[in-house]
């Protein structure tokens, strides 16, 4: 989705010791520290994401009971030159439809007149604002995990 | 109630009056265009810190305040006085709440292309007594 969220924390003191391994190492350990971080994260979104509750009209295109939740993904992007990158949201399958619960709609008639506002349930923010703390915890503790077990095994 | 003092903090700055008059509520967004420009807010997240004996009495919350009109720059521009108006705020509430530490922390501006109403969404992020 186009909205991010984002935190910052500082890191010097792993960064001096991730600096330290070599560079294939440092890109494991990064990668799997931004895992842990995203399946704290991906666990409260999930939590969050909200299932339809109606009935579908016959012969309708719209997504089946479920499938919003199951889409919410992680995605971990390590890159030689752009750094590493946790993505958690939906997919392309369910991701129009998680816009529109997220961050609600105007339901309008055929002439487009406004028929009534549908607020946003802004369960990704609800995760997030949940999760941050202890994805934050998972991912320095994931991190500190990864450079000792090198260490030890040198 | 947090909300209740942040509405009372809004309506005090005349610069958003002026635009809004006294059309600040909680969602939904009201149906007759003759209210717009407006202002909805709905608390998303509201996360209490714990300590091993329990609550910590520091929580944060998240607010959205979506500001609707009918033209993008009086939308937008209504989001630029909301965040003049609470980035950085500390302080206590008219309705007694203690606010530590308000960040913007993000603007999100949409269109609804049938009924052509611009919607920007000023989110929110405080630090107050539990």
């Amino acid at each position: 989705m186009a909205d991010e969220l984002e935190f910052k924390i500082d890191t010097r003191e792993l960064d001096e010791a991730l600096a330290k391994l070599p560079d294939n190492i440092q890109k494991r350990v990064v990668g799997k520290a931004l895992e842990a971080a995203g399946d704290v994260m991906l666990e409260a979104i999930k939590a969050h994401t909200p299932e339809r509750t109606d009935e579908p009209t016959p012969g309708s295109n719209s997504l089946p009971e479920g499938i919003l939740r199951e889409d919410m993904h992680a995605q971990v992007i390590v890159s030689e030159t752009k750094g590493a990158k946790l993505r958690v949201g939906p997919t392309d399958i369910a991701g129009h439809v998680a816009r529109w619960i997220n961050n609600g709609w105007a339901l309008t008639s055929h002439d487009g007149r406004k028929i009534r506002d549908i607020p946003g349930k802004h369960f990704i923010e609800a995760g997030f604002d949940e999760s941050a703390q202890g994805a934050l915890d998972a991912m320095t503790d994931a991190l500190a995990e990864g450079i000792e077990k090198f260490n030890e095994e040198k | 109630m947090l909300t209740n003092g942040l509405v009372a903090l809004l309506a005090s700055n005349s610069e958003i009056t002026s635009v809004v008059g006294s059309r600040i509520q909680p969602m939904p967004a009201p149906e007759d265009l003759t209210q717009y420009p407006c202002i909805t807010y709905q608390t998303v997240s509201d996360v209490a810190g714990y300590t091993l004996t329990g609550i910590d009495g520091v929580a944060n919350t998240r607010v959205i305040f979506n500001c609707f009109a009918l033209r993008y720059l009086d939308a937008h521009s209504l989001a630029l006085l909301m965040k003049s108006a609470l980035a950085g705020y500390r302080g206590t509430l008219n309705d007694g709440s203690v606010v530590y530490e308000t960040q913007v922390v993000n603007i999100t501006d949409s269109y609804v292309d049938g009924s052509r109403i611009y919607k920007v969404s000023v989110h929110v992020v405080l630090t107050y007594a539990e």
